[in-house]
């Protein structure tokens, strides 16, 4: 009877002892411990009434590149050319702001998934890793446990959908099973997930996978609006929602200290017009204690060593395969005249 | 004695150290009169085959993909715009409209084909253009138009290892040239290639980039090779864009040169002033000299820069002494024109017209390429509307299948002199499955320019390097037998038979409609019985006003 009694003691504390840990957790634990950083940034939609998209996904893709994450980590998918289309008036630039004080496509960008590429399934084996083997580097998502990943994108969507180039579409439900595919495969640490698009708040309802911190520019039902309109260009150049978070994101530095909360109250309802939509319950670190450079800029693991590096074994060169080179060069070779000639004669 | 010998070897050692790897820079600029101007760069990379991987100026990524998938000759262009032949005459290096690549692979690849996808999925990557699109049904392996540009070993069939393909609808932009850009020794810091900023260049009529990698002999018997990685840039530049026809790099570039790349061993201008005799202009400032150069019956005057030289900031430009004067161009020896007949979305044709403007016939070797979703017949071929020819001296064919394989054909004519001829060949529209339809597929579907290579008599409007050279000072006096020569007509578009994809959505409302239109009266009629009204006597009008009152009360 008293080992009974004795052993719901102990079941009462440590129940106890959990449920103190689960509300306030330990500083250690609030920092994050990823060790790189990863982009992926998405515009969805094709034709030039579109433009706006492009200069949404790029507005991002320049502070990611300027918060330090390099252009080998950055995955940029654009559905379609607007910089170089020949109704731009200025060709190679895309501004997202009637100003014109930025072109946010610069002279340094590199887009690793462009025009008819943007498609829903490469969008999803890009996320779960399950590329064609001849897939070169800088179009795989070369992730690992250790990943920070900022997912973006933008579009046109729907409620529970989002479409790609106007035939098709990804559904919150496909969504949310490649990224659980990607925990499953331990592909990210955490995810951070914006999406800017009507009833963008639907595409993160169906997710439940761990770690992801979601926000969307409007709520289910609401739609996201456009900024304002460039009479140069001809059509809307940024949505709201990207505008301010732009105008935030500039007055971010690389060591900023500034919280991923401050981020998600980045728009309100009267800049917006639409309700900024938050997902936190996956998340397991407080976003008021989250640095943004955990999403936006990029871990450098720097070792400082005092020591000089031996290396053991210096790798010796393949002798003899330069020397069968030397042999096989020794064959006859010349150049050849550049027109069928000996068809000419003959006839 | 000693000291001065072992510095004489250190010299040596040096020097041939030096010739191991080198880098070369250049712009050829000609005006296009009236109203254009071409703009052409040009940076050589060459290193010895052996320390390709050890080399310091050659692009490491670049020789990884040449050593790793056995390339023996790379040619990549991407274009946007289209090089006018019957204007402007012929430009150094013809590309096609697009991406167009191709390349040979060494004798030890087995499987050509598999080593092509993955070269084309692999140069994708690095220049950032849609290669991957690249797959068997749109490559064709050329027998008669292409040649190795450079040295290969001569004992072995060449065609078989070729691969050629093209992407008309790629766009060129800012995205690749950043990466083709960061190939360069000096990338864009310093050096011509500064003055490649993508605002500018993406703001002219035609604006190509290229890759060009080849083997070249060392030495006269070719008993040693480098590699020759050549990239070049051809811009187009209209004196409407441009404002005026005096320019000035400040103009074209938006900025002056700033001075030579210090990796370079020569960095030089080349200005064809030979228009000035007609239509004077200043070059300011003067070149180093100018050098008449004979080449087959055109004589050509260039003015030279050596910018290794100057260390300051330099902005060359033109000034034309007179301004209203209208030039004559001289057609270019051999033109053509493409276009796609027929209407409708049954049956069509493709038209290819080459203008030989010569006194002698011209040989040329014509290369359709038909995508699988366009197929032609070779039965449908007629050469100046008749099936049987004889200008055709050589024929190939090789017929398409669906999804697998593009519609290939191949013709070596003689061209008559001062004639046109027509080459007509029909095709039929194809339908395609529901998903092989592009998001945009009411834009049209492109085909790809069709391959002219021509053995030109002539060099009049010919501007291209002898097989030989490498750099544009081996084109001076380089008289030849022959100047051989690839064009790329014009792309075309056609427009395949495209369903309204609303459609299905369409067919269920209205179906629904008629399904309840036509179920009420049916439902009516299989549920409610008709009965026949006994018909009575006439009635008078007051009894009708009763039977009112009547109802009304019930």
């Amino acid at each position: 009877m008293e080992s009974k009694i004795s052993y719901f003691i102990i079941l009462l504390c440590s129940l106890l002892i959990s449920i103190t840990e689960g509300i306030d957790i330990p500083e250690q634990f609030q920092k994050s411990n990823h060790t790189n950083n990863w982009a992926v940034l998405v515009d969805t939609s094709r034709f030039w009434f579109n433009y706006r998209h492009v200069a949404n996904v790029l507005s991002i893709y320049r502070s990611v590149k300027r918060l330090g994450i390099p252009d080998s980590q950055i995955i940029l998918m654009i559905s379609d050319d607007m910089a170089c289309n020949p109704r731009n008036p200025r060709p190679a630039t895309i501004f997202n702001n009637a100003h014109e004080l930025i072109s946010v496509y610069g002279d340094d960008v590199e887009v690793d998934y462009r025009g008819y590429e943007v498609s829903v399934e490469n969008f999803v084996r890009l996320l779960t890793g399950r590329v064609h083997p001849d897939t070169p580097r800088s179009k795989r998502l070369l992730t690992d446990e250790g990943s920070n990943i900022l997912i973006y994108l933008t579009g046109h969507g729907g409620d529970g959908f989002l479409k790609f180039q106007d035939s098709e579409e990804v559904t919150s439900q496909e969504l949310a099973d490649a990224l659980e595919q990607m925990w499953q495969k331990r592909r990210y640490n955490e995810i951070f997930f914006i999406i800017d698009t009507c009833q963008a708040s639907s595409m993160y309802e169906k997710f439940y996978s761990p770690n992801i911190l979601a926000t969307a520019s409007s709520l289910v039902g609401e739609d996201s609006l456009s900024h304002h309109v460039d009479s140069a260009i001809g059509v809307y150049i940024i949505d709201r929602y990207t505008y301010y978070v732009l105008e935030f994101l500039e007055n971010v530095q690389p060591n900023s200290k500034k919280t991923m909360s401050e981020f998600l109250a980045v728009c309100p309802k009267s800049a917006c017009l639409s309700t900024v939509g938050v997902r936190k319950d996956l998340f397991k670190r407080d976003p008021s204690k989250v640095p943004i450079t955990d999403f936006f800029g990029s871990v450098r693991p720097v070792i400082v060593t005092k020591k000089p590096i031996e290396i053991l074994e210096t790798p010796k060169r393949k002798k003899k395969i330069i020397a069968e080179n030397k042999t096989k060069a020794a064959e006859k070779r010349g150049y050849l005249p550049q027109f069928p000639v000996h068809l000419v004669k003959t006839s | 004695m000693r000291t001065v010998f072992v510095l004489c070897l250190s010299l040596l050692l040096k020097s041939h150290y030096v010739r191991a790897d080198d880098f070369k820079e250049e712009i050829f600029i000609k005006p296009l009169p009236p109203t254009h101007l071409y703009v052409y760069f040009q940076f050589i990379t060459t290193s010895e085959e052996s320390s390709f991987e050890h080399s310091h100026l050659a692009s490491r990524s670049l020789g990884e993909v040449i050593s790793r998938f056995q390339v023996d000759e790379l040619h990549l262009t991407l274009t946007e715009g289209q090089w006018k032949h019957s204007k402007w005459g012929y430009p150094i290096l013809d590309a096609a409209p697009g991406a167009e690549l191709y390349a040979w692979f060494s004798p030890s690849v087995e499987d050509v084909d598999t080593q092509w996808r993955k070269l084309s999925a692999t140069l994708s990557g690095l220049f950032c253009a849609s290669l991957n699109f690249i797959d068997s049904f749109n490559t064709v392996v050329p027998q008669m138009a292409i040649w190795p540009t450079g040295a290969i070993k001569t004992n072995q069939n060449i065609t078989s290892r070729l691969r050629y393909a093209t992407l008309p609808r790629e766009i060129v932009c800012t995205e690749n040239l950043t990466p083709w850009k960061k190939l360069l020794p000096c990338e864009s810091s310093h050096g011509f290639s500064s003055l490649l900023n993508s605002r500018m260049i993406h703001n002219t009529n035609y604006h190509s980039i290229g890759v060009h990698v080849r083997k070249m002999c060392k030495v006269d018997n070719c008993s040693d090779i480098n590699i020759e990685i050549k990239q070049t840039v051809a811009l187009v530049y209209d004196y409407k864009i441009i404002d005026s026809m005096d320019w000035s790099f400040r103009k074209l570039f938006g900025q002056g040169l700033p001075g030579a790349c210090p990796l370079s061993s020569s960095s030089k201008i080349y200005i064809d002033v030979s228009s000035n005799d007609t239509y004077s202009f200043k070059l300011s400032p003067s070149p180093n000299n100018v050098i008449l150069s004979q080449r087959g019956g055109s004589d050509t005057m260039l003015a030279v820069y050596d910018i290794k030289s100057y260390n300051h900031m330099m902005n060359i430009g033109v000034k034309y002494d007179t301004k209203d004067k209208l030039l004559v161009t001289i057609p270019p020896p051999l033109h053509f024109t493409r276009y796609v007949l027929g209407y409708g979305k049954e049956f069509g044709g493709i038209v290819t017209e080459i203008t030989n403007n010569y006194w002698a016939p011209i040989d040329v070797v014509l290369l359709e390429n038909a995508p699988w979703w366009l197929p032609i017949q070779l039965s449908s071929l007629r050469i100046n509307g008749k099936a049987e020819s004889k200008l055709v001296k050589s024929q190939y064919f090789s017929p398409g299948r669906s999804r697998q394989k593009p519609y290939h054909l191949e013709l070596l004519l003689q061209l008559p002199p001062k004639s046109t001829t027509t080459v007509t060949i029909d095709f039929e529209f194809v339908f395609l499955k529901w998903q092989e339809y592009p998001p945009d597929a009411n834009h049209g579907f492109y085909i790809g320019s069709a391959l002219i290579s021509a053995n030109l008599p002539t060099a009049r409007n010919y501007t291209s390097l002898p097989i030989t050279g490498s750099t544009i000072d081996s084109i001076i006096n380089a008289s030849k037998q022959w100047y051989p020569a690839v064009f790329r007509t014009n792309g075309a578009m056609v427009s395949l038979p495209t369903p309204d994809f609303s459609m299905p959505y369409n067919v269920i409302c209205l179906a629904c409609t008629v399904v309840a239109l036509a179920f009420g009266p049916l439902h009516n009629i299989c549920t409610k019985e008709l009965v026949l009204k006994p018909v009575g006597s006439a009635i008078s009008l007051r009894q009708k006003i009763m039977n009112l009152f009547k109802r009304k009360k019930d």
